[in-house]
């Protein structure tokens, strides 16, 4: 590849891959956030209240 | 077939079918991003005008095109929302709004990135860029709302309204470069005319292809897994989910 465009290239296929990673791992986090705060015994109070969010 | 679709509907019916779904989509997904990208990286010539500078198109175009698509399934999903109250909808809509956001600043900085050595800088207020910098503020919005509203139903209605008069942006994205004299060169492939007379190399169209449908399917896989964190958090109370929730 020409190095006068490499630069330019790369750099946006570097932020693809991470914007990708990004999308991969949030829902994940979030889904054992979820899951870990509705498993708490108080989230069932939280949950009436509808302050889990 | 209808029978199926109501039965989709349901938030536990949808939650384990997104779970067999999704892991598949995503495979599949990223090996069409890996080999496209690997052709449009090192099999695809060069451009005669534009060099080695024009393989950001494997990226830009997809999470372009995508960015319009996903805005477009978001009003949908807004339209059935509003009609029929319909929860899955209103959990598609925040769950998608996110990732067409990531992938709408996406467009706009690999814009810019082609932009520098082709046009000479980053940045013009042209009428394609501006309209997609529009919609992400839209996206923005979307978001905002939802976050804005302590009632998750209330802040699904504001959000279906916004995606809902949003859309109208969407053309106007797409047809700008029709419309007003722009820097940005027209649609290569994503047009009528784009598909029966392509104006691209089928050296240069393939590895194309293969990232847009790459790019689409990892939209599929990621939405499916926001849309079950929606539906866990909005069905919270429901026999089911406490039954997914160890103790």
């Amino acid at each position: 590849m020409n190095p006068k465009y490499a630069i330019y290239v790369w750099s946006s296929y570097g932020l693809t891959l991470a914007v990708l990673i990004w999308n991969v791992l949030m829902p994940q986090l979030r889904r054992a956030e979820l899951k870990r705060r509705l498993a708490e015994p108080e989230s069932v109070e939280e949950n009436a209240r509808g302050e889990i969010e | 077939m209808w029978t199926w679709f109501h039965r989709l509907a349901s938030p536990p019916s949808f939650y384990r079918f997104a779970d067999r779904l999704a892991p598949w989509l995503l495979l599949l997904a990223l090996l069409l991003l890996a080999a496209g990208s690997y052709a449009g990286l090192f099999i695809a010539p060069a451009d005669y005008l534009q060099g080695d500078v024009f393989r950001v198109i494997y990226v830009h175009v997809p999470v372009a095109a995508l960015s319009l698509f996903i805005y477009v399934l978001m009003s949908v999903a807004a339209a059935i929302a509003l009609i029929w109250r319909m929860k899955l909808a209103e959990c598609a809509i925040a769950a998608a709004a996110p990732i067409g956001a990531s992938f709408t600043a996406l467009a706009l900085v690999t814009g810019m990135l082609w932009g520098k050595p082709a046009w000479g800088a980053y940045w013009v207020w042209d009428a394609r860029l501006t309209a997609e910098l529009v919609l992400l503020f839209l996206y923005l919005g979307v978001i905002g709302l939802n976050q804005a509203y302590a009632d998750a139903r209330t802040a699904a209605r504001a959000c279906a309204w916004l995606a809902l008069v949003g859309v109208v942006n969407v053309p106007i994205v797409h047809y700008s470069v029709q419309w007003w004299n722009s820097l940005h060169q027209g649609s290569t492939i994503l047009s009528l005319q784009g598909v029966m007379n392509p104006k691209i190399s089928p050296d240069m169209l393939w590895p194309l292809l293969l990232t847009l449908s790459g790019f689409f399917l990892f939209f599929f896989a990621v939405w499916l897994r926001r849309l079950q964190n929606e539906v866990l958090l909005r069905e919270r109370r429901a026999r089911w989910v406490q039954e997914l929730i160890p103790s």
